[in-house]
């Protein structure tokens, strides 16, 4: 992947504004709504829809729960505000121990499980809108749909969250027909990468008390790994992927060492 | 000697004030003895308060620890229950009986361990290939995850190893590299390689060249390429003229994920060769050109304008820079330089390399100096970039830093580990005792030595931990365990005078100085400086501690080695007299004999001997038993020293003089007689003299030294230091440490900022709280005074604990004294809580009867004041603002005779306690609840007729821990159930009237049991050869006892090598003790076990074992045919699978040769069919490729 200077980003980005304007333009002069002219017919393109309508929800809830330790809501929590943060933050225990001096307890063993579900919470409503819109516009299109909507999954992969849509659209207008029952969207992100290195540290710190981040920093220079103490002898780590710098926030109370004896 | 706030500021800066310290002890008037009395005997500050050896014992059992730094809770007054989930929502927590109320549901009654759902384990994804430890099984599970109880993961299917991905590669489970590649749209390439920095490796190593799909280039490995059906030319770049392209090479320059470089790019956007300025070079003539061989490979080209081969172990990466910074000639990237460099607290320029670490202090550190609120910091260089990473508050953790050099280069490395500052104080009873305390490199001897007889050695903390100068409620107790009392011992001299004779440096500031280093050493204690005033020392660091090391080991107990008044004067003098008769008269003196009966004794042996004395012999013993008279008078008149070595000669000579008069009366040589007798007057006028002037009287005086908690100064003036450094930040520990009114705000921001509160000019208000003894009261309260009496207005019986408290009305320090004094830092004594500043304030006293003022010459006016005196009392708050007036508590002493007797309130051993096995002997210890003389005997009778006398401590200010204490050894405990009958007589003093002293009517009874059987180990694994598959091997020792004093029920230790310090079993107090290492290597290994039961008996044992890693394939040792059916065996047990096609099959989608693992594996016999057989042992171990291809028409039957 090439990393472009910041003057070569600024053309890119006025030329996509164009573009993107330009569409708007067509799209008002069509009056359509994802609904593009392929030959003589409009043919529809469900996927660029969707991705549309779906892909900023996806990444508000990815940054939300990366944010908050990897829950949208959880009361297993420390409210913390960094430097330059605007509010505090309910960062969650994702290894945690009542005690004094033991190790932690894994909270979410099957995390990557556990993150799937909180982006599918996350979304939920917002796919089914979305689904919902698009049918509403196919129709306004005066195709005649006929549509089946059965849900969808979250895929975590590596470099990419991926949003599958169980469902099947039959459209039909002027005798033409067109059955579309494969809804995959995808979202660059690194999401599942860091959620890999978050499970890597929890583990490590269950068994360890302690992660040997510049270590790993040493390994993989793509991440870079901040572990603080809070003056209630919490560890708040935070990673960040130096490329993209999204980043994964958390907190881990274990081995803790009280004050005196 | 109470060591507060401002004067331990003072003390630990200026020699002067300790002088005025000091001077507190000298005896100035009556005054004084009767205040320090007031002072010495009714303030029991361990009434109410847990003592320090409980804490520290329950300390030490609280952290009882293993390596993996998990901890076994086996405290018999805690209970340990599951709470499932909490009230905040964390799942499978174990919740002790002293924090009740945090689970959402009924906790249920035992550990987590013990819980099916809540038992932690290893949660296996089976589908990410990814591993998880001390995972609950129930959360694992729901979620689709295998469970496995092994908490560390040290399982096959979670053992890593590379897995190679194109030209990528990640250390990863076999499942998972299968997941990854299947994504990647790979086959599974799975290697044998163990660690990660190899793995990582390999992708740097791959081959690359263009890949052509469609007539779109790209770079790829082959494999990579032909997985996209394209044509690949390795080596070759896009912009190869041959390959005709539309790429043109060399377009831009740019930065690549996952590398460090900076790289060309051909107009098709693919990675091209490193950047040169050389672009001739960098092209290459259209081929791939290896870091190796590009520019400046042995450089970092930090800042290079013309070369882009960075290097990230060198210190240098790939960056993108503003135009105006420096960079490429062909693009806005450098290699941006990774090296941190600064200047440090002395001044100096530093320049630390890309990832290094080093430790940074606050303070002085080590020799038990740390200073309250200083913290250990480890900093870090990451890319370019300073970070720190503070230790665990309240020096939980230290800073450790070793340094690696070779030739000119070195490179730091810091970690913060875990103070074990707890094991040193628990330490010194354990297993190895003080001796354990070199094992430790957190812990250190301190050598106390004041005088000859009062020396000590005492294992401490090196680096002490801090305490919450707020909340800690232990810190007092804790650091009272440095209290000290010396007694100094005077007598008067042929002049007059009184002379120090024992212990006189105990009364020099070495006294003050020694001790207070001791209670520094023990947390933040005594007399000490906050951080801000200790300055850290140039190349001063923690070393670090071996990887094995572990914490704890030993039991708490404190032995004390002072060395006590042994030998007097009076004994140096007896023993001038020669052995016969020094012995006697010593023995004399110090009456530990009957005198009559020691001059029976030597009468009757006398007799027996008659035939054989001649004269001289008889002079000798008229000698002797003048000696005996002279040296009984030195004991009645209570001289010692040389007076009392002149009174015994007096006696001798006079016992000599009288011989001589009688010899030459027989003689008739009266002209003899009449000199002697002459001689007989004088030596009667030297005793007369002796016994007028008072010479070798002798006198003690106490000078106690007591360890307080240290306290912050008041006011506020440096709170705002705390925010000083950004590379520090502040916290509630470091902010308080700096005054008493600093408050730490936004501490749940990253940098949260210390301020002193709100100045207020007002003193705290004293009003009376609560009387906590039931039957008494306050009385005629006013705001600046009030009276204790019983309910019924009659004054404090004697002996008799009074705990009662006083409230302020803000948060205050109070302290106490029996005389009118105008300055807060006149006043000595401080209440139960110590140092601390809170609104209760807890008083506890216990009044002596007055008729004990006599011994102390306490009498008329001054006898009276005592029986009915005040107790003045001032409170100082955060700001120093304290009351002027004196608050008054107001006491009287029951003035009636004493009619109580003393009672036992404690004894070591205790009632029922064990006694080791073979034993006969033991040392018993009682503290009774008043001065007394006791007995005791084997049978139950009255006082005077119990044989046993004990030795007691009948001072009125020889108070102890739980009382006044007596010793004696216990003899002849043959019985399996020794009962001892114990009785005591009150008042010692009264020794003019026995008759008003108090005797026990029943006798305190003590039952010791004799241990009947030896604590045995019966029984230890591992022991021989052990096998695994894989590295780290995971080995559970395990010990079980019997015998002893309680059924095999003992404490177990374990030691890698005679010279390491014993390490507690992680499960032990019991018969069966268990403990896991996860992290064992192959070898051999002999373990010293060592276990103890509450007896002291002691049992050894070792576990002798080899470990040994089975990490080869099986091997087919023999092929056959037998009743059509192809036969195999194996060198060890396996499972074999056969393909009828190839080598690289997949087991598990292969045909089985065997059902269970086993040697012997079979298939059905097919003339013709060549079979190809691999086969996996035990431990997964599976050959690379075939095991054997076994073609059945060779094959005979």
């Amino acid at each position: 992947m090439i990393k472009i200077n910041n003057k070569s980003q600024t053309t890119i980005f006025i030329i996509i504004g164009i573009i993107l304007v330009s569409i708007l333009g067509l799209f008002f002069l069509l009056g359509g709504k994802g609904v593009i002219d392929i030959g003589k017919t409009k043919e529809i393109n469900p996927n660029i829809f969707l991705q549309s309508c779906i892909e900023d929800k996806v990444r508000e809830g990815i940054d939300l729960i990366s944010r908050q330790g990897g829950y949208i809501k959880n009361p297993l929590n420390k409210t913390f505000r960094f430097t330059g943060e605007i509010d505090y933050t309910d960062i969650s225990y994702l290894c945690y121990t009542v005690n004094y001096y033991l190790s932690c307890v894994n909270q979410e063993p099957m995390l990557i499980t556990h993150l799937k579900d909180e982006v599918e919470k996350y979304i939920f409503d917002e796919v089914d809108n979305c689904f919902n819109d698009l049918v509403y516009s196919l129709e306004k299109e005066n195709y005649i749909v006929d549509a089946d909507y059965n849900g969808f999954e979250v895929g975590l992969e590596p470099g990419r969250v991926v949003v599958e849509i169980d469902a099947g659209l039959d459209l039909t207008k002027s005798d033409e027909s067109l059955s579309i029952d494969d809804f995959k969207l995808i979202i660059p992100s690194k999401f599942y990468d860091l959620a890999i290195v978050v499970q890597e540290i929890i583990s490590q710190e269950a068994r360890f008390c302690h992660f040997e981040h510049l270590g790993f920093m040493a390994l993989y220079h793509d991440y870079d790994i901040d572990r603080f103490r809070t003056s209630d002898l919490i560890t708040i780590y935070t990673l960040k992927h130096r490329q993209s710098e999204e980043m994964f926030r958390f907190a881990v109370r274990a081995c803790v060492i009280p004050p005196g004896f | 000697m109470n060591m507060n706030i401002a004067e331990s500021y003072l003390i630990h800066q200026t020699d002067e004030v300790i002088g005025r310290e000091r001077k507190i002890q000298e005896e100035k008037d009556l005054i004084d003895i009767g205040l320090n009395l007031l002072i010495g005997i009714f303030s029991i500050k361990q009434i109410g308060i847990v003592s320090a050896e409980e804490i520290v014992n329950n300390t030490w059992e609280m952290f009882s620890m293993n390596n993996s730094f998990t901890a076994e809770f086996s405290l018999d007054d805690v209970t340990w229950n599951c709470c499932p989930q909490t009230i905040n929502g964390a799942i499978c927590q174990d919740i002790s009986s002293l924090t009740p109320g945090i689970c959402a549901s009924e906790p249920l009654p035992t550990k987590c361990e013990n819980i099916a759902e809540c038992k932690s384990g290893c949660c296996f994804d089976s589908v990410e290939g990814l591993c998880t430890t001390n995972s609950p099984k129930q959360e694992c599970v729901v979620d689709g995850g295998k469970w496995n109880d092994n908490a560390y993961c040290l399982i096959q299917e979670c053992q890593r190893g590379c897995c190679v991905i194109g030209s990528e590669s990640q250390f990863a489970t076999e499942t998972r590299c299968k997941y990854i590649s299947s994504i990647y749209g790979y086959e599974k390439d799975f290697r044998d390689i163990q660690t990660e920095l190899e793995c990582i490796l390999i992708s740097a190593s791959q081959f690359l060249g263009a890949c052509i799909v469609n007539d779109v280039c790209s770079i790829e490995t082959e494999q990579e390429c032909l997985s996209y059906n394209g044509r690949f030319f390795q080596d070759y770049l896009c912009s190869h003229p041959s390959l005709e392209t539309d790429c043109t090479k060399q377009n831009s320059t740019g930065c690549y994920e996952g590398k460090d470089e900076i790289y060309w790019f051909d107009s098709c956007g693919n990675k091209e060769n490193i950047y040169s300025s050389d672009k001739e070079k960098s092209w290459n003539n259209g081929r791939v050109l290896i870091k190796e061989n590009s520019c400046n490979s042995d450089s970092s080209n930090a800042g290079s304008e013309t070369c882009g081969n960075c290097n990230y172990y060198a210190g240098s990466i790939c960056s993108e820079t503003k135009a105006e910074e420096i960079h490429i000639l062909e693009g806005n990237y450098v290699c941006k330089d990774l090296k941190c460099r600064y200047t440090d607290e002395w001044g100096g320029k530093v320049v630390r390399e890309n990832g290094e670490s080093w430790c940074v202090y606050d303070s002085y550190i080590g020799d038990g100096k740390d200073a309250p609120g200083s913290r250990h910091w480890k900093r870090m260089c990451i890319n370019g970039e300073i970070k720190v990473e503070p230790c665990a508050d309240y020096r939980g953790q230290v800073c450790a830093q070793t340094i690696i050099e070779e030739g000119d280069v070195s490179f730091s490395m810091a970690s913060c580990v875990v103070n074990e500052a707890f094991a040193c104080i628990a330490e010194e009873g354990g297993m190895g005792g003080i001796f354990g305390c070199e094992f430790n490199k957190d812990c250190m001897i301190k050598h106390i030595y004041i005088d000859e007889y009062f020396h000590f050695d005492q294992c401490v903390p090196r680096y002490p931990r801090g305490f919450d100068l707020k909340e800690d409620s232990v810190a007092s107790s804790l650091c009272g365990i440095a209290n000290n009392k010396c007694t100094i011992y005077y007598e008067k001299s042929f002049s007059g005078n009184w002379k120090c004779i024992e212990n006189c440096d105990c009364e020099g500031a070495s006294f003050t100085n020694q001790l207070n280093d001791l209670c520094i050493s023990l947390g933040d204690c005594g007399g000490s400086v906050n951080y801000l005033y200790s300055e850290p020392v140039k190349g001063q660091y923690v070393e670090p501690k071996e990887i094995r090391e572990d914490l704890g080991g030993t039991r708490f107990g404190r032995s004390e080695t002072y060395g006590g008044a042994e030998e007097s004067g009076l004994q140096k003098g007896v023993e001038t007299l020669g052995t016969i008769m020094g012995s006697l008269a010593f023995l004399a003196v110090y009456y530990k004999f009957d005198i009559a009966w020691s001059l029976r004794q030597l009468i009757g042996g006398m007799k027996g001997i008659k035939s054989n004395i001649n004269s001289y012999g008889t002079a000798i013993t008229c000698a002797a038993l003048g000696a005996m008279v002279g040296a009984y008078f030195a004991k009645y008149l209570e001289i010692s020293g040389d007076a009392a070595t002149a009174m015994t000669l007096s006696g001798a000579a006079m016992g000599v003089a009288l011989w001589v008069a009688f010899k030459f009366t027989e003689m008739g040589n009266w002209y003899f007689i009449h000199y002697n007798w002459i001689g007989v007057i004088i030596m009667a006028l030297i005793i007369l003299y002796i016994w007028y002037s008072g010479w070798g009287k002798t006198k003690t005086k106490v000078v106690n030294f007591n360890c307080n908690a240290w306290q912050a100064p008041t006011g506020g003036k440096d709170c705002d230091k705390c925010d000083d450094d950004v590379l520090k930040p502040c916290s509630k520990y470091r902010c308080e440490s700096l005054g008493q009114a600093c408050v730490l705000l936004n501490e749940n921001e990253e940098n949260p900022v210390c301020q002193a509160i709100t100045y207020e000019p007002n003193p705290p208000i004293i009003s009376a709280g609560e009387i906590l003894s039931i039957g008494y009261g306050f009385f005629n309260e006013n705001n600046h005074k009030v009276e204790i009496r019983k309910q019924d207005g009659e004054c404090i019986p004697e002996f008799t604990p009074v705990l009662f408290t006083l409230k302020t009305d803000e948060n205050a320090q109070c302290k106490y004294y029996f005389e009118k004094k105008q300055l807060y830092e006149d006043f000595e004594n401080y209440p139960v809580e110590g140092t601390s500043f809170g609104q209760e304030h807890s008083f506890a006293f216990s009044m002596p009867s007055l008729d004990s003022f006599n011994v102390y010459n306490v009498t008329g006016d001054l006898k009276e004041m005592f029986g009915n005196t005040n107790m003045y009392i001032k409170c100082i708050d955060y700001h120093g603002n304290y009351n002027l007036d004196n608050y008054n508590v107001n006491f009287c002493i029951n003035s009636g005779p004493d009619l109580t007797p003393a009672t036992v309130v404690y004894s070591e051993p205790v009632n029922h306690a064990f006694i080791k096995y073979n034993t006969t002997e033991v040392p018993l210890t009682i503290y009774v609840s008043e001065p007394a003389e006791c007995r005791l005997d084997i049978e139950d009778k009255n006082y005077d007729e119990l044989l046993g006398i004990m030795e007691c401590d009948t001072e009125v200010n020889a108070v102890g821990l739980y009382g006044w204490e007596c010793n004696t050894i216990l003899t002849d405990l043959n019985s399996n159930e020794n009962t001892i009958y114990i009785r005591c007589k009150d008042q010692p003093w009264k020794t003019d009237n026995d008759s008003l002293r108090n005797i026990n009517s029943e006798s305190y009874t003590l039952t010791l049991h004799k241990t009947e059987t030896p604590l045995k180990i019966y029984s230890v694994s591992p022991q021989g050869e052990i096998e695994a598959g894989f590295e780290p091997i995971s080995v559970e020792l395990e010990a079980k006892t019997s015998g002893g004093s309680n059924n095999g029920k003992s404490t177990c230790y374990y030691q890698f090598s005679e010279t390491e310090k014993p390490a507690q079993f992680f499960n032990t107090f019991s018969e069966l003790h268990t403990q896991t290492f996860d992290m064992m290597s192959q070898g051999n290994y002999n373990l010293l076990i060592t276990c103890e039961d509450n007896a002291g008996n002691l049992a050894y044992e070792n576990a002798i074992f080899n470990l040994n890693v089975d990490s080869s394939a099986p091997i087919v040792v023999r092929v056959y045919n037998e009743a059509s059916k192809l036969k195999l065996i194996t060198d060890e047990k396996a499972e074999c699978y056969y393909d009828l096609s190839r080598c690289n099959f997949d087991l598990n989608n292969a045909t089985a040769m065997t059902t269970f693992a086993s040697t012997e594996h079979s298939a059905v016999w097919s003339t013709g069919q060549t079979y190809y057989i691999k086969c996996q042992d035990v431990w997964e171990n599976s050959n690379p490729s075939c095991a054997i291809v076994v073609n059945a028409n060779k094959l005979g039957g």
